[in-house]
């Protein structure tokens, strides 16, 4: 972040990756809604894209490419930015994303710092897109579980971002590499709090947990819990499954929001109501950054 | 025992692999060795979500994981890997060992697509006896769509678009090549030559252009 004026702060953000799906007008799509979701997730609006593209045409159709561009092109769109330029880069293997630059308020960054005891913790996206992806790869993913996990994936955090501006927001983060767990970690120390995650209330993509006990569980999975795994605990009711999801690592998770636990109820009521997946799934209470995950429903 | 070497394969070869292994009539044991933490991960997760007990042994950096059904009886047999009913025959039982190719973090990624052209000319391989040479082209493609990496393109032209159209024999390999990321192109001008325009039955239409550019662009061009 980069403060211009009292009024004005730059937020640049960039990301980008390997195909993840067959289709390069949806991996185009795809890449750039988790590009943008940076910007969205620091309570800020995108104002600039630039497209990051590798390929070498051995490996990738120039209309393919074109595909992928138009892809970003069509999110950045919605999402009422431009795009200003870019750069393509020969390279046997296929990546995109973007560089994303977006406006926010000084006073009204949320960081995950920001979550204090007494706040809840709202997701505004259902979990399990690696597991799906990783499905996928191996042609094991029933239908259901592609398309939701495509849809989820390609949907900017834009909408959810608008909502939570309308609602007293101390902090948050949006779920990426890190999955639930390894996020919810990182905004707990540097909240300097401990959080109760009611593995019940977190919202899942389909077939996640069948997908989950066959195996198909991404590399950055275990890296997740192995490096997280210190700082969670899990009540010994939650299923084997469950805690591999809620380390799953996400592409273009949800946001993370953390307010007053009454407010986030609303939040994540307004939400549902505007077609959302959102859920409030978390307590923030005093402490030193630890993580305990319950069974159940947040009540 | 048969062995199912997995070393160097990242998620979710491993399990592809062992899911295709364990469908395999009449085993009664596989060893699987992986060398990360993930790959046992999940072999175990698989295996033992379909009525496989699995041991695991760690040494020199390496996971050997030894599936046996579960026990009498309740290997459950689903898609996917199907456990043993009963006994295995004994003359499988000496050991044997598939080596996986080198990693690929994905299937169906455009890595697996080497930079290649493939030129097919005729509808036969090679000079010589037509039969023979119909049944060459077909093991060639069949071989080529089973290969570690298989060629961007591959342009038929002349006397080649015979067997991208009507009933040719080949439909099935040019479909796997397709669907692992191969280009499958027709001569327009060949198929209007021969009056096979309407009777394409796999890939696209190219002209000389675009074939001219193909083998200009291409790492290597292979003319059958």
């Amino acid at each position: 972040m980069f403060r211009l004026n009292d009024e004005i702060a730059l937020v640049q953000t960039v990301d980008f990756f390997t195909p993840i799906v067959a289709d390069p007008y949806l991996f185009g799509q795809i890449a750039a809604a988790n590009a943008l979701s940076d910007v969205y997730a620091m309570g800020g609006r995108p104002l600039t894209a630039m497209n990051l593209l590798t390929f070498s045409p051995a490996v990738l159709a120039p209309e393919d490419a074109g595909a992928i561009l138009r892809g970003g092109a069509d999110k950045v769109a919605e999402a009422g930015a431009v795009i200003v330029g870019g750069h393509t880069v020969d390279d046997e293997r296929v990546k995109y994303g973007l560089a994303v630059t977006g406006i926010v308020h000084p006073e009204r960054v949320w960081t995950n710092a920001g979550a204090r005891a007494g706040d809840a913790l709202v997701l505004t996206k259902a979990v399990g897109t690696g597991i799906i992806t990783t499905a996928m790869a191996a042609a094991a993913a029933p239908r259901e579980a592609e398309e939701a996990a495509i849809e989820s994936m390609r949907t900017l955090n834009e909408r959810a971002a608008e909502l939570a501006r309308g609602a007293p927001v101390h902090g948050g983060t949006d779920i990426t590499g890190f999955g639930l767990l390894g996020h919810l970690a990182e905004l707990a120390e540097a909240s300097r709090v401990d959080v109760v995650l009611y593995a019940g209330a977190v919202p899942l993509l389909p077939a996640v947990a069948a997908l989950a006990a066959d195996g198909y569980l991404p590399a950055g999975l275990y890296r997740n819990r192995d490096h997280f795994g210190a700082r969670v605990a899990f009540a010994p009711d939650v299923a084997a499954e469950l805690q591999d999801i809620l380390y799953d690592p996400q592409t273009s998770g949800g946001l993370l929001l953390s307010l007053p636990a009454p407010e986030a109820e609303r939040l994540a009521a307004r939400m549902r109501a505007a077609g959302l997946p959102a859920a409030a799934i978390a307590k923030v209470a005093p402490g030193t950054g630890k993580i305990t995950v319950r069974e159940g429903m947040l009540s | 025992m048969k062995v199912l070497d997995c070393r160097g394969l990242a998620c979710p070869e491993p399990v592809i692999r062992t899911r295709a292994a364990l469908a395999e009539p009449g085993l009664n044991a596989l060893q699987v060795i992986v060398d990360n933490d993930a790959a046992r991960g999940n072999v175990t997760r698989f295996a033992t979500n379909h009525g496989w007990r699995v041991a695991s042994e760690s040494r020199d950096g390496l996971h050997y994981l030894t599936l046996t059904p579960a026990g009498e009886g309740s290997a459950s047999a689903d898609s996917g890997a199907t456990a043993p009913a009963g006994g295995s025959p004994s003359g499988q039982a000496a050991g044997f060992t598939i080596t996986c190719a080198a990693a690929e973090e994905l299937i169906n990624e455009p890595a697996a697509v080497d930079g290649s052209v493939v030129l097919i000319t005729a509808p036969v391989f090679g000079r010589g006896d037509e039969t023979l040479g119909a049944k060459l082209m077909s093991s060639f493609l069949y071989a080529l769509a089973e290969a570690e990496r298989v060629p961007a393109q591959i342009l038929f032209v002349n006397g080649g678009v015979r067997i991208t159209t009507g009933d040719t024999p080949v439909k099935e390999h040019l479909q796997r090549l397709s669907e692992r990321g191969t280009k499958i192109m027709s001569c327009g001008t060949c198929l209007d030559y021969y009056g096979l325009k309407d009777q394409l039955v796999i890939g696209e239409v190219t002209n000389m252009y675009s074939i001219v550019e193909a083998c200009q662009r291409a790492t290597r061009v292979i003319t059958l």
